[in-house]
This record gives C-alpha cells, sequence and structure tokens, in this order.
C-alpha cells in the first residue's frame, strides 16, 4: 500500500511540474499594438541595443571588429563618405581633387566643423591621423593606406595625400571606420587610453560611458550640423543616446526584444524569423549585404587538379535546396564569386555558371575517369572519390555543410567532413589541410577579388593555389586604373575567370536579418554599417 | 599548497594554449589582413618566439605581480580581472546561499520524514535539478519569470547588490546557477542525516527522553553536516565553472564570460589569468572548509 501511494505522490508531482511547464508556455497578449506612423521625427529617447560582443577598441588603428566600427561611426566621422548605392559621396571633406594620373588626391576640408572637445578640426589632424595609422605598430587596417607616400597641408582647410601608384579604392578605404579622423591634442594627451577613457571625435553622438562587457552609451552631440549628404538630417540627431548591450546568447536576446527593454538587435537566427514577423511590436528588416558563402577548392591536390571534377561538384550542388533548407529562402543563390549589388560584378556569371545539373556533374566526372564504383562511391584505379571538406562554425554552416555532402553523395562524390574551431581553422587553412573549404566572407568592393585571388595572397587568403598572370595583370590593372571603365572590365574578366576555371564552387549570398520593436523609426540599413550615423533614426512614444 | 597548485596550473595552461592550433595574430589582424601584417603582430606580441622562453618571460613578470596585457583590449589583465571577478563572488555568493537556504532544510525535512510525500517531492525536484543542464533552466525561468510574468529583468546586472535594482536582476542568475548545488546539498544532507539518525548515540540520546526536535537539531544535524560542509566547498568551485554559462545567458558581466571570450580570441595572457586566479581562490575556499572543520569538529584541530 505504502508503495502504491509513493508512486502516486510521483505521477502527480510529474503532473504538477508538467502544469506549471504547459501555464508557462500560454503567453498574455501582447502588451502593445501597431499604431500608424507619424509623419515628422520626435527628438528625444536612448535607443537601446542588444549585441552579441562588446566594443574591442574606439582607437580605429587597432581593432577589425564590427563592434567597434559601428560606435566609430557614430562618434567619429570620415573625410568621405559611402552613399547608400556603394557610391562615394563628401563627408568632412567638402570636395576633393585627383591628379590625372591618379597619385595626387587634394582634399578641401569643411570649414564649420568641432570636435567634442570643442576644437575646431585642421588640415594637421587629418594627417596626425593617417601618420598615426601608418605607424602603429601591429596595426591590422594599416595595409588598407600603404600607398600613401606623404601628407601635406598647405593651409588649414587643406590635405594633399601623395601616393606611390594610383590606388583605385583610396576613396573607399578613407570611407571606413577606420579611416575616422582623430583630434590631434586629444590622442597625445590620452596616450595609451585613447579609445578606452578618451574619445574625441566630430561625429554626431559624443562618447559618455563605457563598462566593458556591460554596456556603452553614446549621447547626442548638440552642435552637430555636418552630416553627409546622403542622410536626410544633416545633424544634430534626433536620440538623445544611443545604448549599447552585451548579451551574448540569442535567445535572450530575442527575449529583451519582444519585451521591449532593447529597441534593436542584428543577427537574427533565420529559424527565428517567421515566428517573429508574427510578434506584435516586433519589426524584421531584410536588408541586402555584400556577401559570399562558398566553398573553396585546392587546386594543388587530386582530384581537385581536374577541373572536369571541381566543375562536376559545382553542377552537383543544388543551391537552390541550400537557400531554402538552411537560410528558409532568406538568400540567394550565388553564381559566382561576388554579390549582384557589388560595384562591378559581371551579371554575365549567371549564364557561364554552373546550374544543378547531376547528368552533367555525372558526365563530367566519367570523362575525368571516374567510373561507378561499389556502395555508389566513384573510384578510378581502384581508388574511391573521397574528397575532404573541412569548415569550421560560420553562418547556418551546420546546415549547409552536411546538404552539400549529401547532394555530392548523388553523384558518387564521398564527401569526409572535419569541423575545425575558428582560430583553429584558419591555422590548418594557413597550412593547407584543406581540399575542399567552407568559408563565409563579407565585403564593400570588388576588391575582395584582389584579397582572394591574387597570386602573393597564397598560402592564405588565397587557399586556392590560384597563380595566374593574366589574374595578377587584371587585379593591378582593378586598383591602379584611373578609367573607371577600364577597372569595370577588368573586374568582370576576372569573375569569368573564377566561374570558368571553377575554382570555387559559389553558394549563397545570404540576406542581412535585423530585428527592431516597431517603435523604432527611420531604420536604413547602411551597406558599410547597419545604423551608420544614426541620424535619421526617432523613436516613437 | 597554494604556490605549487599556482605554478603547476600556470604552467599546465600555457602549454595546452600555445599546443593547440589557432594563433591569436590571426584573429587580432581580421581575415583580411596580409601574411605581413600578421606576422608584424606576432613579432609585437612576442608570438615569434619558443614556448619555453615565452613562459620564462611570462613567470618572470607574474612573480613582480604583472599579469601582462590582454591581447584584445591591451588592458592589463589584472585591471580585466578586478573588474569582472567582484561580478562572479557576487553571482556565485548568492548562488551559494541560496543553494543552502533552500537544499539543506529541504534534505532534513526529507530525512525526518522519510518516505513521506515531502521526501519524495523534494527528492524529485533534487533529481530535476541534477539532471537539467544549466542553461535550459536560465532559459526557461528568464522566459517565465523575465518575460510572460514579467516579475524580474530578462538579463544583465543593474548595479549594485545594495540598490533594489541590483537585486532584481541578480534573483534569476542566482537561482539558475544554484539548482545544481542545491540538488546535491538536499540528497547529501538527506542521506547524511539518515546515517546519523541511525547511530548509537542517537538512539541513546532518545532514550534519555529527549524530545525529537532536540535530538535531531541538537544532536544529529551537527555531526551530518561534516560531509556536507565538504560538499559546500568544492560547490563553491564548481559554481565558479557554472558561472561561465550563467553569465552567458543571462549576459552578467563576470569572468566567466570574460573567459570564453578570452578562450575563443586565443587571448593567452587575459586566459592565464583568469584561470590563475580560478586556481587560487579554489584552493582558499578549500582551506577555508579545512578551517571551518575544526569549528564544527573539535576532534580536528590543526598544528
Amino acid at each position: 500500500m505504502k508503495h502504491r501511494m509513493v508512486r502516486l505522490y510521483t505521477v502527480v508531482a510529474l503532473l504538477a511540474a508538467l502544469a506549471v511547464l504547459v501555464t508557462a508556455c500560454a503567453r498574455p497578449p501582447a502588451p502593445t499594438a501597431e499604431t500608424p506612423t507619424p509623419e515628422s521625427p520626435r527628438a528625444g529617447g536612448i535607443l537601446v541595443i542588444g549585441r552579441t560582443e562588446d566594443t574591442e577598441s574606439l582607437d580605429p588603428h587597432r581593432t577589425t571588429t564590427i563592434s567597434s566600427a559601428e560606435v566609430l561611426f557614430l562618434t567619429n566621422d570620415t573625410l568621405v563618405t559611402l552613399d547608400y548605392d556603394m557610391s562615394i559621396k563628401p563627408g568632412l571633406a567638402e570636395r576633393w581633387d585627383i591628379s590625372p594620373d591618379g597619385t595626387v588626391y587634394t582634399f578641401h576640408l569643411r570649414r564649420d566643423v568641432r570636435f567634442h572637445s570643442g576644437k575646431p578640426l585642421v588640415a594637421s589632424d587629418v594627417k596626425f591621423t593617417f601618420e598615426k595609422w601608418l605607424a602603429t605598430e601591429g596595426s591590422p587596417t594599416a595595409y588598407l593606406i600603404r600607398p600613401i607616400e606623404r601628407i601635406e597641408t598647405p593651409d588649414d582647410h587643406t590635405v594633399v595625400f601623395h601616393l606611390k601608384e594610383p590606388y583605385a579604392i583610396f576613396l573607399d578605404n578613407l570611407a571606413s571606420s577606420w579611416a575616422s579622423i582623430l583630434n590631434e591634442e586629444a590622442v597625445r594627451q590620452a596616450g595609451d587610453d585613447y579609445g578606452v577613457t578618451t574619445v574625441d571625435g566630430t561625429g554626431p553622438f559624443r562618447f559618455k560611458e563605457w563598462i566593458k562587457g556591460e554596456r556603452l552609451v553614446v549621447e547626442r552631440n548638440p552642435d552637430f550640423r555636418w552630416g553627409p549628404p546622403i542622410v536626410e538630417n544633416a545633424g544634430p540627431a534626433h536620440l538623445d543616446a544611443i545604448e549599447f548591450r552585451v548579451i551574448p546568447e540569442a535567445a535572450t536576446r530575442l527575449a529583451e526584444l519582444e519585451a521591449g527593454s532593447i529597441h534593436f538587435t542584428g543577427d537574427i537566427p533565420p529559424v527565428e524569423v517567421q515566428r517573429l514577423e508574427k510578434v506584435p511590436g516586433v519589426q524584421i528588416v531584410r536588408f541586402g549585404q555584400l556577401n559570399t558563402t562558398f566553398i573553396g577548392f585546392k587546386l594543388g591536390k587530386a582530384p581537385l587538379d581536374d577541373i572536369r571534377v571541381r566543375r562536376a561538384i559545382n553542377h552537383a550542388i543544388n543551391k537552390k535546396e541550400i537557400v531554402e533548407g538552411a537560410y528558409y529562402g532568406m538568400a540567394e543563390e550565388a553564381w559566382g564569386p561576388i554579390a549582384p549589388a557589388t560595384w562591378g560584378y559581371n551579371p554575365a556569371v549567371r549564364q557561364i555558371g554552373y546550374g544543378y545539373d547531376p547528368d552533367a556533374a555525372r558526365r563530367l566526372l566519367e570523362e575525368a575517369g571516374w567510373m561507378p564504383g561499389p556502395g555508389g562511391i566513384r573510384q578510378k584505379d581502384g581508388r574511391p572519390l573521397k574528397i575532404l571538406l573541412m569548415y569550421s562554425t560560420g553562418p547556418q554552416s551546420d546546415v549547409i555543410i552536411p546538404m552539400v555532402q549529401a547532394q555530392l553523395r548523388q553523384v558518387g562524390i564521398d564527401t569526409e567532413l572535419r569541423l575545425l574551431e575558428w582560430t583553429a581553422y584558419l591555422a590548418a587553412l594557413r597550412a593547407g589541410e584543406h581540399e575542399m573549404m567552407w568559408m563565409w566572407v563579407r565585403y564593400t568592393t570588388a576588391d575582395i577579388l584582389y584579397f582572394y585571388f591574387h597570386s602573393s595572397q597564397r598560402p592564405a587568403p588565397n587557399r586556392f593555389d590560384w597563380a595566374d598572370e593574366r589574374t595578377d595583370e587584371l587585379l593591378r590593372v582593378s586598383r591602379t586604373a584611373v578609367d573607371p571603365e577600364e577597372r569595370l572590365r577588368a573586374y568582370h574578366e576576372l569573375q569569368e575567370i573564377v566561374v570558368r576555371e571553377a575554382i570555387w564552387a559559389p553558394l549563397l549570398h545570404a540576406q542581412g536579418l535585423v530585428g527592431a520593436t516597431r517603435s523604432v523609426q527611420g531604420l536604413r540599413v547602411h551597406p558599410a554599417n547597419i545604423l551608420y550615423k544614426g541620424l535619421d533614426l526617432w523613436l516613437e512614444h | 599548497m597554494l604556490v605549487p597548485v599556482a605554478l603547476g596550473v600556470s604552467f599546465l595552461v600555457f602549454l595546452i594554449l600555445h599546443l593547440t592550433p589557432g594563433n591569436p595574430a590571426l584573429l587580432l589582424a581580421g581575415s583580411d589582413a596580409p601574411p605581413e601584417t600578421i606576422a608584424a603582430i606576432e613579432r609585437q606580441l612576442g608570438l615569434d618566439q619558443p614556448v619555453l622562453i615565452q613562459y620564462a618571460r611570462y613567470l618572470t613578470r607574474a612573480l613582480q605581480g604583472d599579469l601582462g596585457r590582454s591581447l584584445g583590449s591591451r588592458r592589463p589583465v589584472s585591471w580585466e580581472i578586478a573588474r569582472t571577478f567582484p561580478r562572479t563572488l557576487e553571482l556565485t555568493g548568492a548562488g551559494i546561499a541560496v543553494a543552502i537556504a533552500v537544499g539543506i532544510p529541504l534534505g532534513v525535512v526529507a530525512a525526518v520524514r522519510q518516505r513521506s510525500v515531502i521526501d519524495t517531492a523534494s527528492m524529485f525536484l533534487a533529481l530535476a535539478g541534477l539532471a537539467m543542464p544549466v542553461f535550459a533552466v536560465g532559459i526557461l525561468l528568464m522566459w517565465t519569470f523575465g518575460y510572460w510574468l514579467g516579475w524580474l529583468p530578462i538579463s544583465g546586472r543593474g548595479g549594485g547588490l545594495w540598490t533594489l535594482n541590483g537585486l532584481r536582476h541578480l534573483v534569476l542568475p542566482a537561482v539558475t546557477l544554484s539548482t545544481f548545488s542545491l540538488a546535491i546539498f538536499a540528497r547529501m544532507t538527506r542521506s547524511s542525516l539518515l546515517e546519523v539518525l541511525r547511530q548509537d548515540y542517537i538512539r541513546t540520546a532518545r532514550a534519555k527522553g529527549l524530545s525529537e526536535r532536540v535530538v535531531i537539531y541538537r544532536h544529529a544535524l551537527k555531526n551530518a553536516f561534516l560531509p556536507v560542509i565538504t560538499v559546500v566547498g568544492t560547490q563553491f568551485g564548481f559554481l565558479l565553472g557554472g558561472a561561465v554559462v550563467t553569465e552567458t545567458v543571462f549576459a552578467w558581466p563576470g569572468v566567466g564570460r570574460l573567459s570564453v571570450q578570452a578562450i575563443l580570441a586565443r587571448d593567452f595572457p587575459l586566459v592565464q589569468g583568469i584561470v590563475l586566479v580560478l586556481a587560487v581562490s579554489f584552493v582558499l575556499v578549500n582551506l577555508l572548509v579545512d578551517l571551518l572543520y575544526a569549528v564544527i569538529d573539535p576532534r580536528i584541530r590543526y598544528e
């Protein structure tokens, strides 16, 4: 009797626990309702942003992380500005001249700009900024401006850059957050503390508080009037302040967003989008991003030294299935190395690229001598067609890679998967341990082709053993030609080479996904950084 | 004891970090950097030197109280730890307090009322606490009390613990962190107390006609506590480890989260510093436990 009682109690206890769980899952109606958008922006309010990692440093020459860039764009300005269509517009420089041979850039600075400390911006600050950048030992980004030979300041509002050789992407690089203009006085005074406890910029927001690992706050710069021409509101900003909170766990970030305790967060997992779009009070913004997910081949290793095998793999991969399966349609199939929105994209890659055609893949493999073998795996001279595919954790890679493996299996290729932790992965690739490799890359210009395919970039990031004189010549032209048409032609031919030679199997270009509460208005995603200057943002009551 | 442990731990960690693949310079440079940049960063960090020389340099400086600078933030490691370690102590302390305050009474009641409903229910709870992973407990509590009921903040640290907001932010992570230890304390207390209650001297006490209350609380509990205290000591170290997950789930800016970031970023000096501090505090807590024995059990005396 006693025993039965105990069992009964256990059942009751279990049921009670279950009941708690079930009631916990029933959510009361959402507090916020959709309201019609008023026309004019309202001033005031603190925009709270949840993000995965903290800013590394606000010294622009000592960091490469996106979480540093997004704050630098708010606190600092650049000489020129990247427009939404990727063209270059004025910034702190109201105009500039380029010498006919493309080696002398003369910038004319605005005269109304002051740093947060009150000091007016003068040409010597610009000169100091770039000289500091070049001189920062171990600066991870100084290579972006290496062609600079010397800088002159004929007067307080003119800066002249002399380059060693023409450098076509110079202006693009000057628009990056790492080229933020600094106040010479402030940097000299703060020394090593600059970018940690002291930040002085000309941007629409002033550095207010930074508790590392917790939050970083910037507040409106009330004197700001020099917003770039690409924004509607030239300044000052509508928002009182922007607070960045570090919330590493995705589930926690989403809970905070749904509860309305943060207004904005990036990195929404694609799997959550459908659900979040139904949550009242939350908006999901999808936007085009310049990124490519691809499989790269190590051409120096058999059987990938045979172009027929590389083309067969390209034909065997069903990109559409991957876009649906891994991204729920929130991505675009990739036909060449760069995304269609990139300046220099060659639309012809759509025709010369490789569509899903398993029969063509099988044909190519047989031409290459790989005949059907036991277990459906092809073989040649008694050797099975087994290829190593290395990858790391990255956007949806845990879904994409097994799909690729299954698709290759359909045409008789046995893919051996090897998953490595990110730093170990980079090291293994550098050591050339891979045959096929997965990668995901973001970029702002087609110069990413130089990064991956120039022969001097071996063994990494040119991890494909690709060394070709024609490629190198085209890449030289793409960087140094003064005529944009000439550069465009070079970029077009480069993409054709990459596709024809099947150096990669391009997979997809993923959409960017951000979540915001419906109270966030004026959100227009900028290609360099989502919030960019934050000037048009405002909060509804 | 402290010195050999600290030395051993620091050497082991140094060796493991340098033997695992992954180069911090690659991460610092970003994936866009050309090889010369990476080499320049390696030189600057001294990573181009042999491991043993790097360790010797590290040790020399560490003995002078200089744990080096974080590769990521370029701030002194001691500054990074001083900033985050107290936050972890807050969380761990609160976690242990909850575990003791709930777990031990639960165990006592379960033992005294052996095979009762309370016994079954509390042991069921204890089993659940042992079986559920910390992050699952955390997310469940967060959605229930932070989101649906809206009683408590979802994540983050709300300020000093002397403020109401600070305390409110502490509740969910502390309860989450406590579940595993709470379960252990409850089960340990119950079995230890049951063991003691079967002893002869308890029978003697009862035979003397002492009330059950006095028998249990005056005579039995004191002896049942010895193994429990040992477990509390080891659990403290365990909680410092468990804080890694809890701090990540609740965005609690403690040393656990810092260590995860440091490991992923191959921030060698920071990882070494954190492990060293954790090892030393673990040894110190064990020392404290040993001293507590002496207080509780007069038969144990240290020369």
